[in-house]
């Protein structure tokens, strides 16, 4: 099994009535309410938790990308990425992703990546994403436009890094003349792609036709993801192979205690900060966003399956919102869970909310060395790797 | 008042049709209201045929992914116009549907006869902004209510804006299509186009605005700059009344529409 420490980032400080007086952490949260005495410190402060992360034996670190609210402040993760070329000599970077429609034109993601991809001497994890439905708002980009925008500059990007260039690009949306990317990834033909998704049978079945890696969608019921891995497993299925574990990723809040007790006494209140003040808004799907079939689905689904719809610690418990615990609790969980998804790749949120450096750092360390090792032994990786990807699934099918 | 299905320029859209006497060509907001019919298009269709389509990506009708912008809409209705050997006709329009009347009464001014625009979008003024009706969101319809109606307990208000989670699936679909359709046309620039101002002085057709004066979503701002661009325009402003005009003040809109639409009978008499 591989084991990412992924960080969204978060604002820490906001005022305790912050909810009675904000209704959403998102678009329209007040950038007043930053304050840059107390902010100034977060970036290197956050930085460090994935450089010890590398430290600790993780195989990888994650960063993702989100704009204008308080629920994570990376909305350029590259820069963030940048920085931990220079920091870590070894842990793979998984940027998951960048939220390719909100780059007009989208090259400039397949520049930067590349850049990092030379920087990093190869380490670099290209998440592609088509962005929340709250940056559609903030960017003003046609959310009834997300999906063909976000296909159109996957198929740019792609070409950008395994075509030569020049050559020209006429699409829908993006119309560029001279593509020709400088620089070129170092991982050829690409550094390996992962595509997060909320379930959408398009999206799974768009991973498993291109061999990528899928990640879920945190902050949903345990159920939902079983479903959701099951759904994507048949997908691969329908293409003739066995999804390959590093082909799904597992997204976690995780706390490790020294007991039962102390975990959830360490963690709770952080929990309750980051549901409270940080997930809503979240959800805002805004119009053409999703296929309309989708939307009812997560419309029926948002109170019963998702986070904003948990109010007690119980509620946590058997959702699996979050894995917390001793040791040995927590493994178990993980372990009794990843039996029945399969996931190769377990990524964890260690620092949640308003946990403070101290705990996110003693969090990380037992469960690195008191839970990795163990789950490492009940998953050991797969003789033979992921299978190869496939950016133009359908070109090779026309010149095989 | 019957339901159909016609093709137009390779679309599958769907009509509602009623009355009698020369037609009236009815382009709804983003509410979607002429497949609900209502009193204002009843009282209508005593002299007049009101041709209501449903536009593209609303109801049944197809062929939104051929609609990028305004200026498709213009064109699908212009060939609905031909399919029906309209050489000229009579339009109404509220909202959304305004804004596709102007369009199309400023590019192709000799196809347009009388003009009745009631709570229209189509253009911005600088510092008085429209609200956003795509922020509206689960759990927030009472204040979708009180955006639109001037009285937010008004007996329609909750027919116009209903609880979402007391909609079944296809009532549910319906309300997603169509705030979608309406998205693509107006996400960005929100809800106008910034040509049509110029091109407004271009319109022949004698206008009717009708606006209700506590309209928060197109404030009656709106109604005013309006009547001053389109040459032969008078605005006339409802009182206790909101954006959802056709709803909260159909005896005055229909009063008013009516006079207008005889008035033009009257002259070609």
């Amino acid at each position: 099994m591989k084991f990412f420490a992924f960080h969204l980032m978060p604002y820490r400080d906001l005022p305790d009535d912050f909810e009675e007086h904000h209704d959403t952490a998102w678009v329209w949260v007040p950038n007043e309410l930053w304050d840059p005495e107390k902010a100034s410190g977060y970036y290197n402060e956050y930085i460090d938790q994935l450089v010890y992360a590398e430290e600790l034996g993780f195989d990888g670190v994650c960063v993702n990308e989100h704009h204008q609210n308080v629920y994570g402040l990376m909305p350029s993760p590259n820069l963030i990425a940048a920085a931990l070329t220079q920091r870590t000599q070894r842990v793979k970077i998984a940027i998951v992703g960048n939220a390719l429609p909100l780059y007009d034109p989208p090259t400039r993601v397949a520049e930067e990546i590349a850049m990092l991809d030379n920087m990093s001497g190869g380490r670099i994890i290209a998440g592609q994403v088509v962005g929340g439905g709250p940056e559609y708002f903030s960017f003003s980009i046609n959310p009834a436009q997300a999906r063909s925008r976000f296909a159109e500059a996957h198929e740019l990007i792609m070409r950008a890094w395994t075509q030569p260039g020049p050559f020209e690009f006429y699409g829908e949306h993006y119309k560029i003349r001279y593509v020709n990317s400088w620089p070129r990834p170092l991982q050829q033909p690409h550094p390996p792609v992962w595509i997060p998704g909320v379930g959408s049978l398009e999206t799974m079945e768009f991973v498993a036709k291109r061999r990528y890696a899928y990640m879920g969608i945190p902050y949903f019921h345990i159920d939902f993801f079983k479903k959701t891995y099951g759904l994507f497993k048949q997908a691969c299925q329908r293409e003739g192979y066995d999804a390959h574990p590093e082909q799904m990723g597992l997204l976690m809040p995780i706390y490790v205690g020294e007991t039962d007790d102390q975990a959830r006494a360490e963690f709770e209140e952080h929990f309750w900060y980051f549901k409270r003040k940080l997930i809503p808004g979240l959800t805002l799907a805004p119009p053409g966003y999703t296929s309309i079939q989708s939307a009812i689905r997560v419309f029926r689904s948002v109170d019963k399956l998702f986070i904003s719809g948990v109010e007690t610690w119980d509620g946590v418990e058997r959702g699996t919102y979050a894995v917390v615990g001793s040791p040995d609790t927590v493994y178990e969980k993980l372990a009794q869970h990843n039996q029945e998804l399969g996931a190769g790749n377990l990524l964890g949120l260690f620092q949640l909310g308003n946990m403070p450096a101290d705990k996110a750092r003693a969090n990380m360390a037992r469960f690195a060395e008191q839970v990795m090792p163990r789950l490492n032994e009940r998953f050991p990786d797969a003789a033979e790797g992921p299978p190869a990807q496939v950016a133009f699934p359908d070109e090779q099918l026309a010149a095989a | 008042m019957e339901v159909g299905f016609e093709e137009i320029a390779g679309r599958r859209v769907q009509v509602a049709e009623g009355g009698s006497g020369p037609p009236l060509l009815y382009l709804h907001s983003a509410a979607g209201e002429a497949l609900v019919w209502m009193d204002v298009l009843n009282g209508l269709a005593e002299d007049r045929t009101v041709v209501a389509p449903a536009h593209p990506g609303f109801w049944e009708s197809q062929g939104l992914e051929t609609i990028h912008d305004i200026e498709d809409l213009v064109n699908h209705y212009l060939a609905f116009m031909d399919a029906r050997g309209w050489e000229e006709v009579d339009v109404m329009g509220t909202s959304l549907g305004g804004w596709i009347a102007m369009e199309l009464a400023a590019r192709w001014p000799e196809r347009v006869g009388r003009m009745v625009l009631a709570a229209s979008v189509g253009i911005r003024i600088p510092g008085v902004p429209m609200a956003d009706v795509f922020a509206m969101s689960l759990g927030k319809e009472e204040d979708a209510r009180a955006l639109t109606f001037h009285d937010p307990h008004h007996p329609l208000a909750k027919m116009a804006i209903p609880d979402l989670m007391s909609l079944d699936d296809d009532e549910l679909a319906n309300f997603l299509k169509a705030m979608a359709a309406t998205a693509k046309i107006a996400w960005n620039p929100y809800m106008h186009d910034p040509r049509l101002e110029s091109m407004l002085g271009r319109v022949t057709a004698d206008t009717l605005l009708i606006w209700g004066r506590s309209d928060k979503v197109v404030p009656v701002a709106y109604g005013n700059r309006l009547a001053g661009l389109i040459p032969r325009a008078r605005l006339e402003v409802v009182e206790e009344c909101g954006h959802s005009i056709m709803l909260e003040q159909p005896t005055a809109v229909l009063e008013a529409a009516r006079g207008h639409l005889r008035a033009g009978a009257a002259a070609a008499a």
